[in-house]
């Protein structure tokens, strides 16, 4: 995992500085969001019905 | 995890922490709203209205897991569901933090598949960031790369998800190839976008 900014050198925060340029650049105009709100994976199951016990017939 | 790593806030580098989302966080970014700064910029209020419904979709679908008992809210969490049903899908949430922003920066819902690989169904940040009100980037990408160090750990040898109009750019300039309305993330490629979360610092 990366090390605490407060803990790296300076030439490692230099490293990490260029790194972040690559990425911002490598993000570009990011939409803000990733998959698709009409996608068939995210469609919801249908709820399963649950089977009722019959009800017994109370004599009057 | 958590797992640290860099973003970048008003053009200097800072630190964001990224972990699996519980209950309260996604109950969390679902009542995110859109900022009402963002009236007159229509571009920019789209984004934030899709970070929005993004975010409530993800949570209609966390409620699904939550209920069939397939939702892990820790790594390890998911490595026992994993161990106790190999062939299982399984879901979880991951999100983003950090100490000099209020809230949740990101999140994203993932799930592992029957075959062991991970789907990433949604991933949104925060609308201040992607209505750029905030000067935040990076979160976006970090949270894929942070996905494929996920996989990596898993042993998974495929990210995959959905690309849309408005997505496919974005996998084109990471994967480096045209992208249809499919992107996959192999092993090969996991490693490195691995590495790169991982170790950010490290010598070229």
């Amino acid at each position: 995992m990366m090390k605490p900014l407060a803990q790296m050198t300076q030439a490692e925060k230099s490293r990490l500085t260029k790194h972040m340029q690559m990425l911002v650049e490598l993000e570009g105009d990011f939409p803000g969001v990733l998959g698709n709100k009409n996608s068939f994976f995210i469609a919801k199951p249908l709820p399963r019905r649950r089977k009722t016990a019959k009800r017994s017939k109370v004599a009057a | 995890m958590p797992l640290r790593f860099p973003v970048v806030k008003d053009g200097q580098t800072t630190e964001a922490l990224m972990s699996f989302a519980t209950d309260l966080d996604i109950r969390a970014v679902k009542r995110w709203k859109v900022p009402s700064k963002l009236n007159d910029k229509p571009v920019m209020r789209s984004r934030a209205a899709d970070a929005c419904e993004f975010a409530q979709l993800a949570a209609k679908r966390w409620r699904h897991y939550r209920d069939t008992k397939t939702f892990a809210t820790s790594l390890a969490h998911l490595n026992r569901l994993i161990a106790s049903n190999a062939r299982g899908e399984f879901c979880f949430h991951l999100k983003v933090t950090a100490d000099w922003f209020q809230g949740i920066l990101g999140a994203a819902m993932v799930r592992r598949t029957w075959c062991h690989h991970l789907m990433i169904d949604f991933l949104f940040v925060h609308p201040n960031i992607c209505g750029q009100l905030v000067g935040v980037k990076a979160v976006g990408l970090q949270m894929l790369q942070s996905a494929c160090l996920l996989a990596k750990e898993l042993g998974c040898k495929r990210v995959w998800g959905e690309a849309t109009l408005d997505s496919a750019p974005f996998y084109e300039r990471q994967l480096r190839r045209p992208i249809e309305d499919l992107f996959a993330i192999e092993k090969h490629e996991i490693q490195v976008f691995a590495a790169r979360v991982d170790n950010p610092a490290a010598k070229a």
